[in-house]
């Protein structure tokens, strides 16, 4: 009897988590497994002839320019700006608290709210941060009507929405660091400096990890500011691969290019992913040696 | 006397339910009628008019109209028909996606139901726009024509004396945009009052453009509706679109501001032009912070006689996968030249696209004015928009380039990679 009873307890944490993957079967694995299918469909038949439509597609490179162009300055200088932002709220000091709600209250707010408020922040007619500028002496700017300046008014955007959060985890991080770790080391003669390099970096990658791929995958999947306020443009110098695949299914009805290009994208978040996980993933567990005791 | 309470609760709650279900029952012996179309934020009330006075003529009928705002509408009937939904019966048709939707297999042709004279009864360039294949598919609900309002208060303040007597004088946009500039350096040399040259109601939309260059005697595509090499990228195409992006350098006009905040700054005094149509003129007869003029369409100077003015508007379809296609027919009928039309045009006040009410309102003197140059444009300077399958793709790509005309772009380069963006998109229809 009390060896059914174990038995049946083994299914227990299965049928607990069912609900939640059945979800994530039905509105996330499946549409991106028919998605992938579809791209390999063209006129109704099995081809790669979607994949070589978009490879002679001028405006599939440009957007894919746009997307990597984005992601390689925006990741790492909001995975910094986190990064300090925790190292300095996870300091002891009167008021802290203030700061950590300060810091995170953007993320609070939608990202369509937050794009239009930006938009009309950055007008370049009557915007309040041209006020400011012109206050101090500094030229009215076109911010997002130029063509040099719209991806980076983008980037600030996402970054003024998006770092409060990816700072919650990397706190989270610090906080589960070893307090006597700091002791020894204050005791050794360590400065700030050494501390953080050699306790506080090593000890907190698996956050930064987490951070890394999570912040590099939103960003890939950047949308929102382009539909709503710059519609790819100044001359599609925001027009990343979401956006285009966007234009592609729902304005041309180019369902087949749009599928592609969301592949192309999944496998190039795929890829990045991976690199990432064996850059910065636990080296000991994979039997490669590490940091030892 | 606790069992006769509980007794007299259920019979009660059973009284209740059963009205309730025979009120249901009652409901749903109509027949419900989905119509969606676009409107959002301006054709509330008219719509609800329409809808009132087709129920009470149609009491069997329960008539459901859904309003999107114009970008939204698109995506939920891509959304919607692409996936065969049977949700609507009856669908707002852009003028130019006409030749698109019937391609598409979205909707069906409405020859059964509209004889040829009755099809006659359009105007030309409505007619032409409702017709792909030799098959009548939309009808037009209405028509469009764009005006140009000023503002005459500013033009005193700068001591511009320009009021011209005929209604139908015909500016010229070199005019326009002498007068912006010096109103500019009158009334607000240092910009202090935000106040500046032209408005304009659809900003870098191929409706606004188009007509610029069609003066110039040039065309949006070629006659087979996909040809655009030699025909998008032309001199009169980089004139028109040089003289497009000069309002934005000179600040005759401004960068940054969308569609739609172009009409308050114009109602609250802050442009000398405004570039929209007879729906404007119940905002501006509202206000009272400036005294205002009207225009017909400009022309280019040494063109008056190829002047091209925006024109078209939105028709009606039947849903390919509707339930109620005979009713649908029916309806699109008494809305486009029925009693519904007449409605319509009331509470809208927007230009019928028939024959007989503009004749109407050309020999009536007591029309409105506003009505007689919206149809004098119509008839005598509307170009319709260009006819092919592509529309949706040709728009996007245009409205795009002409923004970045106005941003600064090289009109030249922006119609080139438009032009080498068409021909890529429109490779699929090969």
């Amino acid at each position: 009897m009390g060896e059914i009873f174990q038995k049946r307890k083994r299914w227990i944490p299965f049928l607990c988590i069912a609900p939640a993957f059945v979800m994530i079967l039905l509105f996330k694995l499946g549409p991106i497994a028919s998605t992938v299918a579809e791209s390999f469909l063209h006129r109704g038949q099995l081809s790669v002839q979607n994949y070589l439509n978009i490879g002679e597609d001028p405006m599939f490179w440009n957007s894919l320019w746009v997307t990597f162009k984005f992601n390689l300055v925006t990741t790492p200088v909001q995975i910094l700006l986190a990064l300090g932002m925790a190292l300095l709220v996870n300091e002891k000091v009167r008021g802290v608290a203030l700061f950590r709600t300060v810091y995170y209250l953007p993320v609070t707010i939608s990202m369509t709210i937050a794009t239009l408020v930006w938009g009309l922040m950055l007008n370049p007619n009557n915007g309040l941060v041209n006020g400011i500028l012109a206050a101090i002496g500094i030229p009215v700017q076109p911010f997002l009507t130029s063509n040099n300046q719209a991806l980076w008014c983008v980037a600030t955007i996402a970054t003024w929405k998006g770092v409060g959060f990816w700072m919650m985890f990397l706190l989270a991080g610090l906080q589960n660091i070893n307090a006597e770790l700091y002791e020894a080391a204050r005791v050794d003669g360590a400065n700030w400096l050494r501390t953080t390099a050699s306790i506080t970096l090593p000890l907190l990658k698996p956050s930064m990890l987490y951070v890394t791929v999570a912040d590099t995958t939103a960003n890939l999947l950047m949308f929102a500011p382009m539909y709503m306020i710059t519609k790819g443009g100044p001359m599609s110098s925001t027009n990343v691969i979401m956006y285009e695949a966007y234009k592609s299914t729902f304005l041309y009805v180019d369902r087949e290019r749009g599928m592609a290009m969301v592949t192309v994208l999944l496998a190039l978040i795929a890829v990045v992913v991976i690199l990432q996980f064996w850059a910065m993933g636990d080296r000991e567990r994979r039997g490669k040696g590490g940091v030892r005791g | 006397m606790k069992k006769t309470v509980a007794l007299t609760l259920v019979l009660l709650l059973c009284l209740t339910s059963l009205l309730t279900t025979t009120v249901a029952f009652a409901d749903s012996a109509k027949t419900r009628l989905n119509v969606i179309t676009a409107g959002g934020g301006f054709w509330e009330t008219p719509m609800a008019a329409v809808e009132q006075a087709y129920e009470a003529s149609h009491p069997d009928v329960d008539l459901n109209i859904e309003i999107y705002g114009y970008e939204q509408l698109f995506q939920v009937i891509e959304v919607k028909l692409a996936a065969q939904s049977d949700e609507y019966d009856v669908i707002a048709v852009d003028c130019p996606l006409v030749a698109a939707y019937t391609e598409r297999g979205y909707i069906v042709p409405l020859d059964d139901s509209f004889t040829k004279d009755e099809q006659d009864q359009f105007i030309g360039a409505s007619l032409k726009a409702s017709i792909w294949k030799d098959k009548f598919m939309a009808a037009p609900m209405e028509t469009s024509a764009n005006l140009m309002f000023y503002n005459k208060t500013l033009l005193k303040d700068a001591g511009i004396d320009f009021a011209p007597e005929d209604p139908f004088y015909q500016p010229t946009w070199e005019e326009l945009a002498d007068m912006s500039k010096r109103v500019i350096e009158t009334n607000d040399p240092d910009g202090s009052k935000g106040i500046f040259g032209i408005s304009f109601e659809q900003v870098s939309r191929p409706y606004t453009i188009l007509p610029l260059a069609n003066t110039l005697g040039e065309k949006g595509i070629g006659d087979d509706g996909f040809t655009v090499d030699g025909v998008l990228n032309t001199e009169g195409w980089v004139k028109a679109l040089t003289f497009y992006g000069d309002l934005f350098k000179d600040k005759v006009s401004l960068r940054g501001i969308k569609s739609e905040e172009f009409s308050p700054l114009f109602f609250a005094g802050k442009a000398l032009f405004h570039q929209g149509g007879p729906w404007n003129i119940y905002s501006l007869a509202a206000q009272d912070a400036f005294e205002y003029g009207m225009l017909i369409s400009p022309t280019f100077k040494g063109h008056e006689d190829t002047t091209a003015s925006a024109t078209g508007s939105w028709h009606l379809g039947i849903s390919a996968f509707g339930k109620n296609q005979q009713l649908a027919a029916e309806f699109i009928k008494w809305m486009t030249m029925g009693e519904g039309h007449e409605v319509w045009i009331c509470e809208s006040h927007d230009v019928p696209a028939l024959k007989a009410d503009m004749e109407k309102i050309v020999n009536d003197p007591n029309a409105d004015l506003v009505y007689k140059m919206s149809v004098y444009s119509a008839l005598n300077t509307g170009y319709p928009r260009p006819v092919t399958p592509a529309y949706s793709e040709f728009e996007t790509v245009t409205s795009a380039a002409f923004e970045d005309v106005r941003n600064g772009a090289d009109p030249k380069q922006a119609l080139d990679d438009a032009v080498m963006q068409l021909n890529t998109l429109f490779k699929k229809y090969k």
